[in-house]
């Protein structure tokens, strides 16, 4: 764990330095992967930072609309920079929201614009799991193991590290497709099931006990419902190609 | 075409596979049961005793039952300086609803003597204690300062707030948290 770099008088927090070097890899990458499959670049990258922009304001909006007496008493805190006043999960929400409505108002192909998006998004998720690691949340199960990390009090599953290494090796057949001719959709739910899939196997391994119920871990649920979306929309897409293909053949 | 037909027997495979895997691990592994302590969210927060400024010997344990807001901070430190008007805000506010404050002077990198000039200069009322040795600060592995612990009347720590000033949104906001508001 390491949650504070000091590099002189400065004390950096790892976690959302962390955080942000891997926005700005998934940004470099979108880049990328947007010419790979001739998509404008440039409006994809202003999409993407305008939706983190209203994301972010979202955020802390959600924690205002929680508690608008602890505001009206102390309206600086509006503009705190404090991470501790964003509500995260509403914040990406209201990220995905705002780059829907930029994409389709603009006209664009929604399947082939999240295409783009996703060999970024693998990297990035790397990115969050380091920050996991350096703060010491998602932290694993006790294990006695040739690999466990001391963290709490206990040897532990290095949960934090499967994720890291996961999305990191699944990041190459996802790289792999973008330099193959697919149909729009297939990269972002290839993408959707391998996450999924790593999500039901890596969750056995967690120790925290938030969203666990009766033994039930409600993020594997969560998963398996996106894998099996995932995997029929892959048929799905795979379907219609043929049809397409076949008609094309007979004139 | 045949691929497509692979397709028809993986995908209920995969699927079957992982609900097997599903249903070992609600089974058979081990739900995380009892938190132990340690200084971050969802565990128990660490016990330790330290003097308050008549040298009387103060745990954390004696506010059992309470919710405790354990503030790590030094007289040279800015942002510490800059949120303790919000720190006795909220302990003049909510202190009579059963909410402790614990600010914890990490003496081992500072002075009392600063210390106290500086709770006595800006009118602070609440509890400090002096950690002359350094033992709660290492327990709760303090690496920053201001490092805020939010901790509900069960002994849980709720949030770990690393990093200051923190506003007077934030703290009646996680404040209200552990006093289950």
């Amino acid at each position: 764990m390491f949650p504070i770099i000091n590099i002189g008088p400065l004390a950096i927090q790892a976690p959302g330095l962390i955080i942000i070097i891997g926005l700005y890899v998934w940004l470099s990458i979108n880049d990328y992967s947007a010419k790979k499959m001739n998509l404008d670049a440039a409006t994809l990258s202003n999409h993407f930072f305008y939706s983190l922009l209203i994301g972010l304001a979202g955020a802390r909006l959600a924690v205002i609309a929680q508690s608008p007496q602890s505001f009206i008493s102390s309206p600086l805190s509006i503009v705190s920079p404090n991470l501790a006043l964003f509500d995260f999960p509403s914040g990406v929400l209201i990220t995905i929201f705002a780059f829907y409505i930029f994409t389709t108002s603009k006209k664009q192909d929604l399947l082939k614009t999240l295409d783009v998006l996703s060999l970024g998004f693998m990297v990035f998720l790397a990115f969050l799991a380091l920050s996991f690691l350096a703060n010491g949340k998602l932290y694993g199960t006790p294990a006695n193991l040739p690999w466990s990390i001391e963290l709490w009090g206990a040897k532990r599953h290095p949960l934090q590290l499967y994720y890291l290494i996961a999305f990191f090796l699944l990041a190459y057949p996802i790289y792999r497709l973008l330099h193959t001719k697919q149909p729009s959709g297939m990269i972002i739910l290839s993408s959707l099931s391998f996450i999924s899939a790593s999500v039901i196997f890596l969750d056995a391994f967690r120790g925290s006990q938030a969203l666990i119920t009766a033994g039930v871990h409600l993020p594997q649920i969560i998963a398996f419902m996106a894998l099996a979306f995932s995997l029929f929309g892959i048929k799905s897409l795979l379907n219609k190609e043929m049809i397409f293909s076949e008609q094309e053949i007979n004139g | 075409m045949k691929f497509l037909q692979k397709l028809n027997v993986f995908i209920p495979v995969i699927l079957v596979l992982a609900l097997l895997w599903i249903g070992l691990t609600t089974l058979l592994f081990e739900s995380p049961s009892e938190q132990s302590t340690a200084p971050q969210a969802g565990f128990y927060a660490p016990d330790f005793t330290v003097a308050d400024d008549e040298s009387d010997p103060v745990a954390l344990s004696d506010f059992e039952g309470q919710a405790v807001l354990l503030n790590f901070w030094a007289s040279w430190c800015k942002p510490c300086q800059a949120e303790m008007p919000a720190i006795q805000h909220m302990h003049d506010k909510y202190g009579k609803d059963g909410l402790v404050i614990l600010a914890v002077n990490v003496t081992n990198q500072d002075s009392i003597s600063n210390a106290k000039a500086f709770l006595h200069d800006n009118n602070l009322s609440f509890d400090t204690l002096f950690d002359t040795k350094g033992t709660a600060s290492d327990l709760y592995r303090v690496q920053a300062l201001p490092t805020t612990f939010f901790i509900t009347p069960d002994g849980i720590i709720n949030e770990v707030v690393i990093g200051g000033p923190m506003s007077e949104a934030l703290l009646e906001t996680r404040i209200l948290r552990i006093l289950g508001r």
